[in-house]
């Protein structure tokens, strides 16, 4: 876990007193109690450990906040301006601070994020053969167009990184084009993945998915694109004229089950023209990263 | 005393005046060695919020391999440890103070913040370099007639 963006005293306490492992997610909020997301639930966090109350919880100030953004910004707080604006910063490891605080506008646009109110620090978590159960669904008689719903925070990013990394080992003759809008599944650092994503695979990072998935076909000649949580209908139809154009399309959406996702008007004409072969539903019940169903292009359960 | 031994007290003298009228205009030259390439510097790093972005260690690492003042020593530390408050022991309590807080505020403002900080640290830095670069035009030359003049007469003395 990448913890040298935090104050010492609470990396400290934090190594001293969790499994670095079972780390999901830091929250600091200005004026308050830090929380800490530990193996899937929620706690406040003290000098001695996990706790209840938030009185006995570190107290974050607004001088936190601001130190851990500088420090993820390398001291050069300008150089990750854009990615202010965009809402999150990117570190070392793939660690992804969220950020919320002041915006400021000049002419309908964005320019800068001031005096921040609070930030939420994801660590990612690779888990080889999570995505075992959908591989062979996805796979078995050749890589189909597979779309995975989830709700937030069930593991759809790791899932998604092992399946690259699956399809990416099924040989050379696999070209797969990593689309890392916000550098979460690969987290390149100067053009080097830092998480396993496989061999076979060419990663465009920090760029909007229309852009890449446009670009990429036409610079690398992928057989088959990867993304994550298609939102725009500009992703959609990204999407829908790669998959038109022979490329096979692995992606995720924020969905809650495959009923909401028929609710989203975006993938109406995804859904209609059965574009996706295969839709996995994920869940956090029992545990992050669970499979509850693997449904046909219809719809119809497989699994 | 021979001739060409007093000659040769007298070239000595002469030139040891000389030396000294360059040593206590030293610090001046220094100082105006410094400021200038200061300003260099906070244009380097003005160029960089609007170009290329690389960041506040790579432009100063970069620029200290060009600097011939007393400033490359403070950039290569500061390249090695932007948290840390340069300390500038020639600068006296007033230049410090300015210098360090230009250094302290680098790379730790939001863009809009930053760029009106290295403005106005421009500023400062275009008043101090021009207040040296007058001082040294005008007191380098003296000193050195001083110095020059100091060691004729000592010659001139000693022979």
């Amino acid at each position: 876990m990448n913890a040298k963006i935090l104050p010492n005293k609470i990396a400290e306490t934090i190594e001293r007193k969790l499994n670095c492992e079972r780390v999901y997610e830091i929250r600091l909020r200005a004026d308050r109690a830090l929380t800490v997301n530990y193996g899937g639930n929620f706690f406040y966090f003290g000098q001695d450990g996990l706790c209840d109350l938030p009185s006995k919880a570190f107290k974050v100030t607004s001088q936190i906040l601001h130190d851990i953004i500088v420090k993820a910004s390398d001291y050069s707080l300008y150089t990750v301006n854009r990615n202010i604006c965009d809402g999150f910063v990117t570190i070392e490891g793939g660690v992804r601070i969220g950020i919320t605080g002041e915006y400021v506008w000049e002419n309908d646009r964005i320019k800068t994020i001031k005096n921040f109110s609070g930030l939420t620090i994801r660590f990612p978590h690779e888990i080889r053969g999570c995505a075992n159960n959908l591989f062979k669904p996805f796979t078995s008689g050749g890589l189909k167009n597979c779309l995975i719903i989830s709700p937030p925070a069930c593991g759809k990013t790791t899932m998604l990184r092992d399946l690259c990394r699956s399809i990416s080992e099924m040989g050379p003759d696999n070209n797969v084009l990593l689309v890392d809008e916000r550098s979460e599944m690969a987290a390149c650092l100067n053009g080097v993945p830092q998480l396993d994503i496989g061999n076979n695979v060419d990663v465009i990072s920090n760029c909007d998915k229309a852009t890449a998935i446009i670009r990429g076909i036409r610079s690398m000649n992928p057989h088959v694109i990867i993304t994550d949580e298609l939102a725009q209908s500009e992703d959609v139809e990204a999407v829908y004229a790669a998959a038109c154009s022979g490329v096979k399309i692995i992606a995720s959406v924020h969905a809650a089950d495959q009923y909401d996702l028929m609710n989203k008007t975006t993938f109406d004409n995804l859904i209609k023209h059965r574009m996706f072969a295969r839709y996995a539903v994920l869940s956090d019940k029992p545990t992050i990263g669970t499979v509850s169903g693997v449904y046909d292009e219809n719809f119809g359960r497989i699994y | 005393m021979g001739l060409t031994t007093s000659l040769f007290l007298f070239a000595l003298s002469s030139t040891a005046g000389l030396a000294v009228g360059m040593f206590f205009a030293r610090p001046l030259k220094e100082k105006r060695d410094f400021y200038e390439e200061l300003l260099g510097f906070a244009n380097a790093v003005a160029a960089d919020m609007s170009f290329r972005q690389d960041g506040v260690r790579a432009v100063s690492s970069g620029f200290a391999k060009n600097c011939k003042s007393k400033l490359k020593a403070i950039l290569e530390a500061y390249s090695q440890a932007p948290m840390s408050v340069p300390e500038i022991k020639f600068l006296d309590s007033a230049e410090n103070t300015t210098v360090s807080d230009f250094f302290s505020r680098l790379g730790k403002s939001d863009v809009i913040t930053q760029q009106a900080e290295i403005e106005r640290s421009k500023a400062e830095i275009s008043e101090r370099l021009n207040f040296y670069k007058n001082k040294f035009s005008t007191r380098y030359p003296m000193a050195i007639k001083l110095g020059l003049l100091g060691g004729i007469a000592l010659g001139i003395i000693m022979l």
